[in-house]
C-alpha cells in the first residue's frame, strides 16, 4: 500500500491559487481537484515531493500542459527530485518558471545530507554553472555539492 | 564419465596487458583457448577461419572496429562480444543503433572493474547468467508477490534494509525508484498470452489486482561491502533485443523524451539507468526475464551520476524459440 500517496493544499485568493504538494507522484496521483479553475497566477510549492516514477511524470505532464499558456505559473522550492524531471523531460514546467529549489549537498565530516534552498534569480543563467559555497549547519565545515553542476543548474536556462 | 565439454574460443583484440591477462586467465581457468590478436586485419582472419565463442575488445578506433564488428556478426552472427567503453555509452548510440551490437558494454572508469570483466566472460563462456550473485552479492531476501498492490510494500521493505545498513538517502531514494519502475515493467508489461499479446498492457496502472502464479515477479536484494543489488525477475522472458536498444536510444539520444503526452514509452527505464552504476538484463527467451540493478553505494550522488554506466544484456536462445535456462 502506498502510504505516501499524492497529496495537494490548495488555497485560492484573489487572483492567485496556491498549491502545496506532498508525497509521491506516480500513477495514483490525482491532480483533478488541484488543477482545476485555477486562477490566473499559481504558485505551486514541490518542496514535499519525495519521490515520483515515470507514470507519474507523464500524469503530471497531462495535466499541467492542460494550464492555459496565459497563466502565470511559478514552481517555489523545488525539491531535487522534481529538478532532475525538469532538466529531463523539457516541457515538464508547461509555461511555467522556477522561481526557487533546493540543491543537494553533503557533509564529509557529519556523512549527511543538506537541501539547500535557492532562490533562482540569485543565480547564474547560464554554464558554466557552480554550486554556491556552503556550510554545514552542525559542524560549520564546508559541504560538498552532491550532484553534477553542469546537469543540475541546466534549469536555470528557462527560469526567471 | 559425463563427456568432456567442448573448448570454446576467446579472442581478444588490442587490450592493455593487464586487461588482456585477466581475460586469458579467465578463459583458460574456464578449460577454455584464449587468442590474444593485436590487429584488426588478424582478428577478422581468425573469426573466418575458426569457431570463435567470444570476442573482447576496447573500443578505441571507432571507424575501425565497428567495421570489425560488422564483419563478427556476418560470419558469426550470434557471436557474444564484449566491448570496453572509454567514452559514455551515449556517444557511442550512432554506431550501436545500426547494429544493436555489441550486447555487453563495460564503462572503463580508470580502474576498469575487472570483476565486472570475469563476470561477464563467466556468463557469456558457461551460458549459466541469471543471479545477482555473479556480481559478488549474495540475495538478502527473496519475495514474490502475489498482487499487484504489494509493489510499496516491498520497496518499503527493501528501503528498510538499506537505510538500516547505513546507505544514504539518496541513494535508497535510488532504489526506491529502481524497483517502483521495474515492478511496474514485470506486472504490467512482461506478462503475455500464448499468442505473445500483452495481458496487461493497456490496465490503469494503479489497478489492484491478485496476479496468478505465473504472473508474479520476483524480488530480490542484497548487499556486500562495496555494492547494492536489487533485481527483478519475471517468467515470461519477452525482453527483446530490438526493445532493448530502442528504449537504450530513447535514454541517451532523447533529452526532452515527453514532447507529447503518450511518448513516454522507455521512460521507466531511463530513469532506472539514470539511478545506478550497471544495469543487467538476463533473458531466456519465453522463459524468464531478470533485471538486476547494482550500485556502488560508497560513492556519492555526484560520483555516482558522473561515473560512466555498464550496460549488460545477456540472452539465451531466440526469442522465437525457448531459451535453454540453466538449473
Amino acid at each position: 500500500m502506498n502510504t505516501k500517496k499524492l497529496k495537494i493544499e490548495r488555497k485560492d485568493e484573489g487572483d492567485l491559487s496556491f498549491l502545496s504538494m506532498k508525497g509521491i507522484i506516480d500513477e495514483d496521483a490525482d491532480f483533478k481537484e488541484g488543477f482545476s479553475n485555477l486562477k490566473r497566477k499559481v504558485i505551486i510549492n514541490l518542496e514535499g515531493i519525495q519521490m515520483i516514477n515515470s507514470c507519474g511524470v507523464r500524469e503530471w505532464i497531462k495535466n499541467i500542459s492542460k494550464v492555459p499558456e496565459n497563466y502565470q505559473i511559478q514552481y517555489d522550492k523545488c525539491a531535487p527530485r522534481i529538478v532532475e524531471q525538469i532538466n529531463y523531460v523539457s516541457n515538464f514546467l508547461g509555461a511555467g518558471m522556477v522561481t526557487s529549489f533546493y540543491a543537494p549537498y553533503y557533509c564529509p565530516k557529519c556523512k549527511h545530507e543538506v537541501n539547500i534552498l535557492m532562490s533562482s534569480k540569485d543565480l547564474p543563467k547560464n554554464p558554466p554553472f557552480e554550486a554556491p559555497s556552503q556550510k554545514c549547519p552542525s559542524c560549520k565545515g564546508a559541504l560538498e555539492f552532491d550532484d553534477v553542476e553542469e546537469e543540475y543548474f541546466s534549469f536555470l536556462t528557462k527560469s526567471a | 564419465m559425463s563427456p568432456e565439454k567442448p573448448k570454446k574460443t576467446a579472442v581478444i583484440l588490442f587490450i592493455d596487458p593487464k586487461i588482456a591477462q585477466l581475460t586469458q586467465q579467465t578463459v583458460e581457468e574456464m578449460g577454455h583457448q584464449c587468442i590474444l590478436v593485436k590487429e584488426t586485419a588478424e582478428a577478422k582472419e581468425l573469426l573466418k577461419k575458426k569457431a570463435v565463442d567470444l570476442l573482447v575488445w576496447k573500443i578505441q578506433d571507432r571507424a575501425e572496429d565497428f567495421a570489425l564488428f560488422d564483419y563478427a556478426v556476418k560470419v558469426l552472427p550470434r557471436l557474444p562480444g564484449i566491448a570496453i567503453i572509454d567514452e559514455s555509452l551515449e556517444d557511442y548510440f550512432p554506431e550501436l543503433l545500426l547494429r544493436a551490437y555489441p550486447h555487453n558494454l563495460i564503462a572503463d572508469n580508470h580502474p576498469l572493474d575487472y570483476r565486472e570483466l570475469t563476470s561477464t566472460i563467466k556468463k557469456l563462456l558457461s551460458g549459466d547468467i541469471f543471479g545477482m550473485e555473479k556480481y559478488g552479492v549474495s540475495p538478502t531476501e527473496t519475495i514474490h508477490l502475489s498482487s499487484s498492490g504489494e509493489k510499496y510494500d516491498v520497496i518499503e521493505k527493501v528501503r528498510d534494509y538499506c537505510l538500516d545498513k547505513g546507505v544514504q538517502d539518496r541513494i535508497v531514494r535510488n532504489i526506491e525508484l529502481i524497483l517502483n519502475e521495474l515492478l511496474m515493467n514485470a506486472i504490467f508489461d512482461a506478462p503475455v498470452d500464448g499468442k505473445g499479446v500483452k495481458l496487461y498492457e493497456h490496465t490503469d496502472r494503479g489497478a489492484v489486482f491478485d496476479l496468478k502464479e505465473r504472473e508474479r515477479p520476483i524480488v530480490q536484494y542484497g548487499i556486500n561491502e562495496d555494492r547494492l543489488a536489487v533485481s527483478v525477475s519475471d517468467l515470461f522472458g519477452t525482453f527483446r533485443e530490438d526493445t532493448f536498444f530502442s528504449y537504450v536510444h530513447r535514454c541517451f539520444s532523447e533529452k526532452s523524451i515527453l514532447e507529447g503526452v503518450g511518448k513516454g514509452a522507455g521512460m521507466g527505464l531511463f530513469m532506472v539507468f539514470k539511478s545506478l552504476n550497471q544495469l543487467v538484463i538476463n533473458v531466456a527467451y519465453n522463459q524468464k526475464t531478470e533485471v538486476i540493478a547494482l550500485i556502488d553505494y560508497h560513492s556519492s550522488m555526484r560520483e555516482l551520476k558522473k561515473r560512466r554506466h555498464s550496460f549488460h544484456h545477456f540472452h539465451l536462445g531466440n526469442f522465437n524459440g525457448k531459451g535453454e535456462l540453466k538449473p
